[in-house]
């Protein structure tokens, strides 16, 4: 008897606790090896695993919170700590010169392994994966936080059913992300309505 | 009239006292605060050790404790970052502190009865993109808008405030509606948490392990905000320098009070009893969803109800378990962080064990989290630099997170599954 999990996909499909864990592992490989430089820093992962899952549904069962630094679920961290135990990721701290640091994570020598155990689901979604990559991977952390939070508001706003107002998500926004300048939300915003991303309906 | 300042003090066996004013002593008044008198912090963890008893009632109030202590170290040793980026002048600031005493106070009112043992039994959501069960975070923060939305917003404190049950809910869910105060949300939940700090010192203290003990002193007495500069620039809850080595006995802590109490083997065993008779006990084998119709009959459920129902004979097999104190038996499990090759035997266990194996449970965290959650220490030197704590300290940075997964055969099983077990050579 095998434990399953809460994962469900569309209510039909139950995967066990391990295909979930590798395909979350896997799709840490797949969005670090494809980024622009073969390495993204955590909050790029964070990010672009949130697009991957509330912009193009891939299943990846994590449930996100806002937190005042954007969407998080410290599973995505989780993941890659045991990501890194085996091998799949390399992941190193880097210290800026101006101060301050981040971290660099690259694929690891195991991620082809684990791409074997997930082949299926690697083969279902990797357009999913190329597409956010495309879209996102080359945007440094600063502007990830700021179009996951108008990603994240704007999901927000159709689930209450409120009509559509461009101003009032630039509003909610300077007010958690207050670094930011209204004016850079709100160019940030209307690009991701020109590109669809987000929508007015 | 009585004079509504009036503060009124709680015997707390791990703080000494803890205060409560008018407001908070009727919000702790409501029956569905009172309800977690009926739920055990630690499920039936007393069946490995019994001074496990304790309730979310006496946690909740440790957790406000001790989100004022860090919030006002925080407000002492940061205001001017406060002022100039997120604008808190004095009221704003007290505000803040009202809103973050309420919301540690009612953050786990929406825990099912046992707390985390029968969160299973949610019901599933879709959220964000992905279908997960709910969480006890969306319990309480529906409890809140709907259950305590006049005490908290009708109580003549609040005029000063005028803070809606909205705001509490809205900060316990992480909803992105909660404006600037979502920076506190942090105290509650995140790797230098008021909920973590008082876990483990209150869970260590009534199961008399020692591991869950560090210097919370400490901690309170160092912490502030630190801006960092990643590749962006951010604020976050950190402690400077004298704090490092309490910061590092937290996570040590927690990391020694979940191998050896939460996900001892036997107590993992009674989580799992307990979630397969409340299975049985459930007309619909799950809980209620946090819908407002259904918070009453959430509510209904606390350990009282199910011990009852238990006593009476119901549960079926895991329920007559929990009664004998006949647990299932360990057979066998991998490492805490397995490799893939450890996951290969795991799968042949599995193989030889076939009908015999009666549960495969699962302990699985991660210690310590690297970015947001790392926890960033300040120097005390003139120019100040910030250094995560992951960086300084050599045994936090080798915590690996714990996958750690466990084969369990019933006791009179426990021969034949040793034999079938010997026979593949893997042990």
């Amino acid at each position: 008897m095998r434990r399953k999990t809460n994962y469900r996909e569309s209510g039909k499909i139950e995967m066990d606790y391990f295909d979930q864990m590798w395909s979350r592992l896997a799709t840490l490989g797949k969005l670090v090896g494809k980024a622009p430089n073969q390495y993204l820093g955590h909050t790029a992962i964070m990010k672009l695993t949130y697009f991957l899952q509330v912009l193009k549904k891939v299943p990846l069962g994590y449930d996100f919170r806002f937190y005042y630094y954007g969407p998080y679920d410290s599973d995505v961290l989780g993941d890659l700590n045991y990501a890194e135990c085996l091998g799949v990721v390399n992941s190193e701290v880097e210290y800026y010169p101006k101060g301050g640091y981040g971290y660099r994570v690259s694929r690891g020598k195991a991620a082809d392994e684990i791409d074997e155990k997930a082949k299926d689901f690697l083969k279902k979604y990797e357009d999913d994966i190329n597409w956010v990559i495309q879209k996102f991977g080359n945007r440094n952390a600063s502007q990830l936080e700021l179009v996951s939070s108008i990603i994240g508001m704007s999901l927000d706003r159709r689930k209450d059913g409120n009509p559509f107002s461009l101003d009032s998500i630039v509003k909610k926004v300077k007010k958690i992300k207050p670094h930011f300048e209204i004016q850079q939300i709100k160019e940030e915003a209307q690009s991701l309505l020109d590109a669809k991303i987000i929508l007015s309906k | 009239m009585a004079n509504s300042n009036r503060l009124y003090e709680f015997r707390c066996p791990v703080f000494g006292f803890i205060e409560l004013n008018d407001w908070e002593r009727d919000i702790i008044s409501e029956p569905a605060f009172q309800r977690l008198r009926r739920i055990r912090q630690l499920a039936l963890t007393d069946y490995v050790y019994p001074g496990a008893m304790h309730t979310r009632f006496e946690h909740s109030l440790g957790v406000m404790h001790m989100a004022t202590l860090l919030f006002d170290g925080i407000t002492q040793r940061s205001k001017e970052i406060l002022e100039n980026d997120y604008g808190f002048n004095r009221d704003g600031l007290k505000r803040s502190r009202v809103i973050v005493r309420i919301a540690a106070l009612l953050h786990d009112v929406g825990h099912p009865p046992f707390s985390h043992a029968s969160e299973e039994l949610f019901p599933l959501k879709k959220n964000k993109g992905s279908t997960v069960h709910y969480k006890h975070e969306d319990y309480s923060a529906a409890i809140v808008r709907y259950k305590f939305k006049s005490i908290i917003e009708d109580h003549k404190i609040n005029k000063n405030y005028d803070i809606k049950a909205d705001d509490i809910a809205n900060f316990l869910e992480g909803d992105q509606n909660t404006g600037e105060i979502l920076f506190w949300r942090n105290l509650i939940s995140g790797q230098l948490d008021a909920d973590r700090i008082d876990y483990l010192l209150r869970d260590s203290h009534h199961t008399g392990v020692s591991y869950g003990k560090f210097d919370w002193q400490r901690l309170v007495n160092t912490v502030e905000i630190i801006p960092i500069k990643y590749d962006s620039s951010m604020n976050f809850i950190g402690v400077n320098e004298s704090g490092l080595h309490a910061a590092e006995a937290l996570i040590l802590a927690r990391f020694f009070m979940f191998t050896q109490v939460y996900f001892h083997k036997t107590r993992v065993a009674y989580d799992f009893h307990l979630r397969k008779a409340m299975k049985k006990i459930l007309s619909n084998k799950k809980l209620p969803s946090p819908k407002e119709k259904n918070l009453d009959t959430f509510l209904e459920w606390d350990d009282w109800k199910v011990l009852g129902f238990l006593s009476q004979g119901e549960g079926g097999e895991h329920g007559q378990r929990i009664r004998e104190r006949n647990h299932y038996r360990e057979i066998r499990h991998t490492p805490e962080t397995p490799v893939q090759h450890d996951l290969e035997i795991l799968e042949k266990w599995r193989d030889a064990l076939g009908k015999l194996l009666m549960a495969e449970e699962l302990a699985s965290k991660s210690w310590y989290k690297l970015k947001e959650e790392d926890i960033p220490i300040i120097t005390e030197t003139k120019v100040r630099s910030v250094i995560p704590l992951s960086n300084l300290s050599t045994i936090v940075s080798k915590i690996s997170a714990t996958k750690k997964v466990s084969l369990y055969v019933k006791k009179e099983d426990v021969d034949e599954a040793e034999n079938k077990l010997q026979r593949i050579g893997e042990n």
